[in-house]
């Protein structure tokens, strides 16, 4: 299992060059059955990235791009008359699919966005009033472009809440970007892109996920993090219960993507940057960026032996 | 609009809170206007907080604080005095809820509330108000507490938990600060209060100073025996003594102010044979006199004893005093009386009660001596239809001979004077005694209550060879009044006890358990004085003798240091201990010993590092540590975050054990 995990590893990273530990996150989080967001500037790789997960699981794929004039049943699906039988045919949007890739999803609108909610957290879709299964595995790889940006918006909290974990890429260093720029198309290398593992090891991989071991002293200081950011005053609001579930879940993940049965607090510092990052804010007196914030907290808090 | 510093709302919401709590002891004392000033202060300042009106300009506040200088001053004539002064602080400080600008101000406050808490203690330092003063002091420092408090935008039980937790941890300090900090004599003497001043036996008696007296529910004074009780037909607490006559009221006889000097009355005293010893706990009357059974010696430095055998005391008793008496209970006062007291004890105003006069003389010829007189005057009492009443009819001119022959019905002060009046028609020297009579025995103290409706006038007859004797003309009329007290001889009559003071709890006496809890807490705040307020700086070094032999300055700094250190030090140590969290496991010992170890050789783990990035840092540092420190971290990791059976777990931990000693070998040889 674990050299399979591996063996996806390498194989997305002959695609994205020299980003070996987002490349991990990122299968970190579809392996704990979470939904993930990709924030970067255009052109770092972000669709790359996904299209290249959903191949290496060997998952059905489609990308939508997002824009400020998209409908929501541009992505659900919409009935349509049909003359030939006289009724009212569902053509499912493309949403339909294991692996969506909500592409630049904050150019869109909130009544778009909110369209997604359902669908990722409960995993079905209801239009005019029916409700339709998504297939099983089913994963949101969203990107959105820096809030910063012309033409965004923002996601809301609860929305942002809803994805696993945030990621971003950045710049590749410059001996990745060399290679980058002798070597092949990078786009015919992703058609090349072997399945690695199939659906029942994803099974497998979640179960086993399951099954790792988390000590107490490990849980108190997941707790012990979580604390800090709801009473400490650098934060408008901590962590919610969701995200701490979310933390030890990426936690043991990684743990078991590192050949581990049990989870070590290292595990929780690598993953808690891409999980927590997106679930908090800053107050007013602490101007950082969210990156100074997870830092702080990771060296605030104390890991006690 | 530029944007104002907001105070918390955790944090005005408890000063306003304590402002309330503080003012309420005061409600009766301010002027009624001060608490619609008040209102209208908080209700702006709440405005000011929603943000809907703003805050007052200079020359609006200037207008009101001018307005309520003007307001005291109109309210009481004068800006001396406590009640002007307390008004006056308690004025600045609902103003000051209209100044609050920044951090600052709430601090003034709150320093404000902490000062006008104090106030409430110039008026009573009874439990009750000290127990309800710690309580508001306790909301004024939580608003100090919310203030610092980051974030809170509600109401805060927290914050009231916190500063309990303080004031817990203060309380010792307190004992300490209490039990040694040195008594002083006041620098200056606080102005008294001026509504108290009127209460208790008044210097004169004239018809229904006593009846109204007897309407009052609140304590006079506290008698705690030594030696047996008298029983209760014998306690006549003597007050004062009142031998002028002016047709109308009763006064204090003229030279009968003279204090007798030491050496009198310890030729006195010589002669005495002492029959009770008791210590009276008498609450303030804003008079000299003092409260005792008949013929008191006093030892106390400011009493000395009149020459009407009196207890009187240098300074008037503005505070609550102790003294302790010792009485003889049957011995001669003035054997003899010279010419000129004879005198001043026979006068009687000319031409008042004619007809009394009459029948006086008339009755004394019929007479055998004089004591036959008196049984005869107290018979004529007992036998004629005289009513023992607290509303007797009002009395004109002739007050003596229109109660004897008209009216008939009277309260003890219209027997006391009418029949020392009767005495004086005759040529016997008599005169009107006042104080107090019988009294109430707390079963749970052992002491003797004394109330103002115990207030009672009596008579004392001269009497050759006897010298002054005690006659109680009331007990002829009501015997009850003097066996049981007013309240059974009132119930006798069908009249109502206490019919004016409707909250006074004696008036519910005739319920069980409420008389039960009310001598409760009589006995509780008998024990608040005798033990806290009354732990004066005689008691303070008799005390400390007794825990530290000789008081000296160093061995008073030495207790305090030592009271204040052991504090300290359970304080530190609860705060360390909630640092390190509980007991250890094995492997963490372990584990710590060689970060200890590593951090010796200069290659400190931090706080925030977990154990296999360390393990990675140092061996990127010191890679000839790789085999053994790998080791160490490897089993201490998967013990204390994987989980073994018992067995497996002892022999990993040997293991660790091993690992442990090998590494710092390899340390202590670098």
């Amino acid at each position: 299992m674990h050299k399979q995990i591996e063996q996806a590893v390498a194989e997305v990273s002959t695609v994205l060059l020299g980003k070996e530990v987002q490349v991990r996150l990122a299968l970190c989080c579809l392996l704990a059955k979470g939904h993930l967001l990709i924030e970067d500037l255009p052109g770092m790789g972000k669709t790359t990235l996904s299209n290249a997960l959903a191949r290496v699981l060997g998952l059905e794929y489609k990308r939508v791009q997002f824009t400020s004039d998209l409908l929501p049943a541009d992505i659900l699906g919409v009935s349509i008359f049909n003359r030939d039988s006289s009724q009212f045919e569902f053509m499912p949007g493309p949403i339909f699919t294991q692996v969506l890739l909500a592409d630049e999803i904050n150019r869109t609108t909130p009544k778009t966005q909110s369209a997604l909610l359902e669908s990722m957290e409960e995993g079905q879709v209801t239009t005019e009033g029916q409700t339709r299964e998504l297939p099983a595995p089913f994963f949101v790889i969203a990107t959105q472009n820096p809030a910063n940006q012309s033409g965004t918006y923002p996601l809301p909290e609860s929305q942002l809440d809803r994805f696993l974990m945030r990621l971003s890429l950045g710049y590749p260093d410059k001996e990745a970007e060399r290679k980058l720029l002798l070597g092949e198309d990078s786009r015919r290398k992703l058609v090349h892109l072997q399945q690695v593992i199939t659906a029942n090891d994803l099974v497998a991989i979640q179960k086993a996920v399951d099954d790792i071991h988390c000590s107490d002293s490990l849980v108190d200081y997941v707790q012990r993090l979580v604390d800090y950011t709801r009473t400490g005053p650098e934060f408008v609001y901590g962590i919610s219960p969701r995200g701490s579930l979310a933390l030890l879940r990426c936690a043991k993940t990684w743990a078991l993507m590192s050949g581990r049965g049990h989870v070590v607090p290292e595990d929780v510092q690598m993953v808690l940057p891409a999980v927590a990052e997106h679930r908090l804010s800053t107050s007013l007196d602490y101007r950082v960026d969210n990156r100074g914030l997870s830092q702080k907290l990771l060296e605030d808090v104390p890991v006690v032996v | 609009m530029s944007v104002s510093w907001q105070v918390p709302r955790n944090c005005l919401v408890w000063a306003m809170m304590s402002q309330v709590a503080l003012l309420l002891p005061h409600v009766q004392r301010l002027p009624w206007w001060m608490m619609l000033a008040y209102v209208i202060c908080a209700l702006w300042r709440i405005m000011i907080y929603q943000g809907r009106w703003s805050l007052p300009p200079k020359f609006l506040k200037s207008i009101l604080a001018v307005v309520c200088c003007a307001g005291i001053y109109l309210s009481y004539g004068s800006f001396i005095g406590l009640e002007p002064t307390i008004a006056l602080l308690f004025s600045g400080m609902f103003l000051k809820l209209l100044e609050l600008n920044m951090r600052r101000d709430v601090y003034v406050l709150i320093f404000l509330s902490i000062f006008a808490s104090l106030t409430a203690f110039l008026f009573s330092q009874n439990i009750g108000i000290t127990l309800y003063i710690f309580l508001a002091l306790l909301m004024v420092v939580t608003s100090l507490v919310a203030l610092h408090q980051h974030d809170l935008t509600r109401l805060s039980i927290n914050s009231l938990k916190k500063t309990a937790v303080i004031f817990l941890q203060a309380v010792p300090l307190m004992v300490v600060l209490f039990i040694i900090f040195p008594r002083f004599e006041p620098f200056w003497t606080v102005p008294s209060p001026s509504q108290n001043a009127k209460t208790g036996v008044s210097e004169t008696m004239g018809p229904g100073d006593i009846s109204n007296l007897s309407q009052s529910g609140e304590l006079a004074f506290r008698a705690v025996f030594n030696s047996v009780v008298p029983t209760r037909e014998d306690m006549y607490w003597r007050g004062l003594v009142l031998s002028r006559f002016d047709g109308r009221v009763w006064h204090q006889g003229r030279n009968t102010k003279r204090l007798f000097s030491q050496s009198e009355v310890s030729q006195l005293k010589s002669a005495t044979n002492i029959d009770y010893d008791y210590t009276i706990f008498l609450e303030p009357t804003h008079q000299r006199w003092l409260f005792s059974l008949p013929l008191a010696f006093s030892d106390e430095r400011l009493v000395r004893m009149s020459s009407d055998y009196r207890l009187i005391r240098l300074n008037p008793v503005s505070n609550r005093i102790k003294y302790r008496v010792q009485s003889d209970e049957g011995a001669v006062i003035d054997r003899e009386l010279v010419p000129y007291q004879l005198q001043r004890e026979i006068f009687l105003p000319a031409g008042s009660n004619p007809e009394t006069r009459l029948w006086a003389q008339q009755l004394y010829l019929s007479s055998e001596d004089n004591e036959a007189f008196i049984n005869a005057v107290l018979k004529h009492f007992r036998s004629e239809p005289f009513y023992y009443t607290l509303q007797p009819p009002l009395l004109g001119e002739h007050t003596v001979d229109e109660f004897l022959f008209q009216t008939r019905q009277g309260f003890c002060e219209h027997y006391a004077s009418s029949f020392v009046f009767i005495m004086r028609s005759v040529g016997i020297p008599a005169r009107v005694v006042t104080g107090y009579q019988g009294g109430e025995i707390n079963p749970l103290t052992g002491t003797v209550l004394v109330h103002q409706y115990d207030a009672h006038a009596w008579v004392e007859v001269w009497l050759p060879e006897r010298g002054w004797t005690r006659v109680d003309p009331t007990a002829a009329v009501s015997p009850l009044r003097i066996e049981s007290g007013l309240e059974a001889a009132l119930a006798a009559l069908e009249q109502g006890f206490l019919s004016d003071s409707v909250f006074s709890p004696q008036r519910y006496r005739y319920i069980q358990s409420l008389n039960y809890l009310w001598l409760q807490l009589d006995a509780i705040n008998y024990y608040w004085i005798s033990f806290v307020l009354d732990f004066n700086d005689e008691r303070q070094v008799d005390f400390l003798k007794k825990l530290i032999g000789d008081v000296t300055p160093l061995r008073i700094a030495m207790l305090l240091i030592s009271v204040g250190g052991i504090v300290l030090l359970l304080v530190a140590m609860q705060l360390l201990k909630g640092r390190t969290g509980e007991k250890s496991s094995p492997e963490s010992v372990l584990y710590l010993s060689v970060c200890r170890r590593l951090a010796k050789a200069g290659y400190p783990r931090s706080d925030n590092e977990a154990p296999i990035d360390y393990c990675r840092r140092i061996i990127e540092l010191k890679p000839e540590l790789s085999q053994h420190l790998q080791a160490v971290t490897r089993t201490y990791v998967t013990l204390s975050y994987e989980s073994y059976p018992r067995e497996q777990r002892k022999h990993l931990i040997s293991q660790l054990r091993n690992e442990t000693t090998k590494l710092s070998y390899q340390l202590r040889a670098i």
